[in-house]
């Protein structure tokens, strides 16, 4: 099988090494690929997404910036995602209203860590049916992985790069926040219940 | 042009002009040598103060309070150091938050890296109090030559309860010992039936004890426990016998005299 050509389709650390290299249009490249992810995750994440464009359009700066700090060895979307946690955490944090309490005790302990292929089952379609009317509902602790796992396609390891939290304690979030969306959605279908 | 579009623009534009610009790969080196400074800086105060408290412990005696029961238990209590533990636990909390930048740290559970800073500050408290640094600064502290700190080691080496007495055994009789504290004063406390002592020895004169004494309606000193301490001399008994320093043993050279 013929290799892919890293100059029609270089992937992002490629792109990135370039950057790093001082390749200004390898920088505009990966803008046009994060930029769309990037502003649909401050919009799901942030329960008041005003500002999101200027934090988006920060969050590149910083990476630009920062872009040498960046091993190309490693994954670059897990990279510029933990940018962007941290300046939505930042922007939340200076608004009133967008209670952002990350305070974990699922961090402190070893969890049996669950495959995040288990996810790829029927109840992926229904959970992300229901992500839509529910998500403002849930803390931002459940809100934000839902949104990478879901919405971004992160898996469980780059959220756990993403979050710095271990990958036992994302599944758990996950699990949880899987189980708070179907109780809201059956509290909305059985009314009386 | 769709608001998208504007944004690469304008970020393109910051760049190339010149308004931002990439930091060198030198400045995050400096930035992890400034982190691995910190976290070393961060690991001597934790591992300065767990020693410090130990020593001081067992300098003033009150290390062996609680082994005189449930009266010497909150003699401990009340005389302990606690002004030291808001700042170890403020330490420890920087120390855990600096590890927690490094991935090897934050992809394990809190439970994991708190054990291994737990078991490294052990490790090294021990080595620490196997050293005879807090000796040597105590040492120095009493000559008046620590400055700022010597303070500290003065007022907490220092600090026992008032009722709670350290000292060689200068003489006994069937009612009563003669101590000689460390500062060289002589005391008698008068021993009765009701006298604990914590001992599997006799206690005679040279040994070194610590005593929780009440005062009798007539103003004496009556012991309500004596207990024997390993040490054999009143500098001892103030002071928990300094290690020897590894390796430095005396050399003695003979010269030949040719005359």
């Amino acid at each position: 099988m013929a290799e892919t050509d890293p100059t029609q389709n270089p992937t992002d650390e490629q792109l990135a090494g370039k950057v790093q290299d001082g390749d200004t249009q390898a920088f505009n490249i990966l803008l046009g690929r994060y930029r769309q992810k990037l502003l649909r995750y401050g919009n799901k994440f942030l329960l008041q997404p005003g500002d999101i464009e200027d934090v988006t359009q920060e969050i590149f700066l910083k990476a630009y910036q920062n872009i040498k700090s960046f091993d190309v060895a490693r994954r670059f979307s897990p990279w510029i995602y933990r940018i962007a946690h941290n300046e939505f955490i930042n922007l939340g944090k200076k608004r009133k209203g967008e209670p952002l309490d990350f305070f974990d005790f699922d961090t402190f302990f070893p969890h049996p860590q669950s495959p995040d292929t288990s996810e790829k089952d029927m109840d992926e379609q229904h959970t992300k049916a229901v992500l839509g009317q529910f998500l403002d509902r849930l803390s931002a602790k459940y809100r934000e992985p839902l949104v990478l796992y879901y919405i971004e396609g992160l898996d469980y390891k780059d959220i756990a790069e993403v979050l710095r939290v271990p990958v036992g304690a994302v599944g758990v979030r996950l699990n949880r926040a899987k189980k708070k969306l179907q109780e809201m959605s059956l509290n909305v279908n059985n009314p009386l219940k | 042009m769709p608001d998208d579009q504007q944004l690469n623009k304008d970020i393109l534009q910051k760049i190339e002009s010149g308004k931002v610009t990439m930091r060198s790969r030198a400045s995050f080196t400096w930035k992890t040598m400034l982190w691995i400074l910190a976290l070393c800086l961060l690991a001597a105060a934790v591992v300065f103060i767990v020693t410090f408290v130990v020593f001081i412990l067992r300098a003033n005696g009150n290390w062996d309070l609680p082994a005189f029961g449930l009266h010497g238990l909150v003699e401990f209590l009340t005389f302990f150091p606690w002004l030291f533990v808001p700042a170890l636990l403020l330490f420890l909390w920087l120390l855990e938050h600096f590890i927690l930048r490094h991935s090897l740290a934050y992809r394990l559970p809190v439970l994991y890296s708190g054990g291994a800073i737990t078991l490294v500050v052990v490790v090294a408290s021990v080595a620490v109090l196997a050293t005879p640094l807090h000796h040597r600064l105590f040492e120095q502290a009493r000559e008046q030559q620590l400055p700022i700190a010597g303070g500290i080691y003065r007022f907490f080496g220092q600090s026992r309860p008032d009722d709670f007495y350290v000292g060689a055994v200068a003489s006994t009789t069937a009612s009563s010992y003669t101590i000689i504290t460390p500062d060289g004063s002589k005391l008698v406390i008068a021993k009765t039936s009701g006298t604990q002592i914590i001992s599997n020895s006799p206690i005679v004169s040279g040994d070194c004890v610590e005593i929780l004494a009440d005062e009798g309606q007539s103003g004496q000193l009556v012991a309500a426990s004596i207990k024997k301490t390993g040490a054999n001399t009143v500098e001892d008994c103030r002071l928990p016998a300094p290690p020897k320093a590894p390796g430095i043993n005396p050399v003695i050279i003979l010269v030949p005299n040719h005359n």
